[in-house]
């Protein structure tokens, strides 16, 4: 589409944009029609100026969208204290998690008045201290957990009342 | 560039999966805020245990905390379990003048876990209270039994 056009300006018409484009009032389809026109080879020489203005023009706008185009990926690519930052921010989170989850896992600690203790025996012998003082009677818990498992608990009760069978 | 761009949120997505993966069954539970509030005062004794320790009693969690002397922490302490309730079997609970002295509640299972919540108040020798939180792949009865069996 471009190429007809370009195909069809003549010199005199030209010379009219350029006169335009100087008085501020050409549109942006008439200066890409120029700009068309001025990428030509064999032009006379008066039009120098001209040809070394729009390629000026438009070295900038590529040069402006190519910097635009990965903005996403600017700050990092033009960055790399940034991007490194990043990087070892996610792997200390990952170590840190992973820890976590280590020390999660294998938790044996206990703290008297606030003081921490990490005696493996201590930390049981506490810990069986903390059963002790729970009051396990073991008949009445045992029959309430048997009740519980008890899937026919309700029939069984119900036996107690023949007169609703 | 596809590649580039996926791996960031398929990182974060591992390492957010990791780290929730990684929080506790109890969290949900009002009673961790007791162990949280009272467990490294002055007068209180907090036991946490996980892993390896725990293999022999088959057991994936154990948490205790015993508070003596603190009427307020206790009455804390009941109102959480208050919450805990909901949703929990009652196992077994004792009510002296108004206030109860002695709750097990089995919560519902969370995954493969098991949980138990064992609460004891005494007021011979002065107020103490005895909050256990325990985790077990095992079923209650046999956690109960094993715990009988320690106390004898």
């Amino acid at each position: 589409m471009t190429q007809k056009i370009k195909n069809y300006l003549t010199i005199e018409e030209a010379d009219r944009l350029i006169k335009k484009y100087y008085d501020g009032e050409t549109s942006g389809a008439e200066e890409v029609l120029l700009q068309d026109f001025l990428r030509q080879e064999d032009l006379p020489a008066r039009f120098e100026p001209e040809r070394a203005l729009f390629g000026y023009i438009a070295e900038e706008k590529s040069r402006r969208t190519h910097s635009v185009i990965p903005t996403q990926n600017l700050r990092l690519r033009l960055n790399p204290v940034l991007k490194w930052s990043f990087a070892a921010a996610i792997l200390i989170f990952g170590v840190f998690i992973l820890g976590n989850r280590i020390q999660a896992q294998n938790r044996n600690v206990a703290y008297i008045d606030g003081i921490r203790c990490t005696n493996s025996k201590e930390v049981t012998a506490l810990a069986l201290a903390s059963i002790d003082q729970i009051n396990l009677e073991t008949d009445e818990v045992a029959g309430t957990v048997d009740k519980m498992n008890d899937k026919n608990l309700v029939e069984s009760q119900l036996q107690q009342f023949p007169e609703l069978k | 560039m596809i590649r580039k761009k996926s791996f960031l949120p398929l990182l974060l997505l591992l390492l957010g999966w990791f780290a929730a993966s990684g929080v506790q069954a109890q969290n949900d539970l009002f009673i961790s805020k007791v162990f949280d509030m009272y467990g490294k005062k002055k007068g209180v004794v907090m036991v946490d245990l996980s892993g390896e320790i725990l293999e022999q009693y088959r057991l994936t969690r154990f948490r205790s905390i015993t508070i003596k002397d603190d009427p307020q922490a206790a009455a804390f302490a009941r109102k959480c379990l208050e919450r805990d309730q909901v949703g929990a079997k009652k196992i077994k609970e004792v009510v002296a003048n108004g206030i109860p002295t002695s709750i097990y509640l089995q919560l519902p299972r969370l995954g493969q876990d098991n949980r138990l919540i064992l609460y004891n108040e005494s007021r011979s020798g002065g107020l103490r209270i005895t909050l256990i939180y325990i985790e077990s792949n095992d079923d209650t009865e046999a956690i109960l039994k094993l715990l009988l069996k320690k106390k004898q």
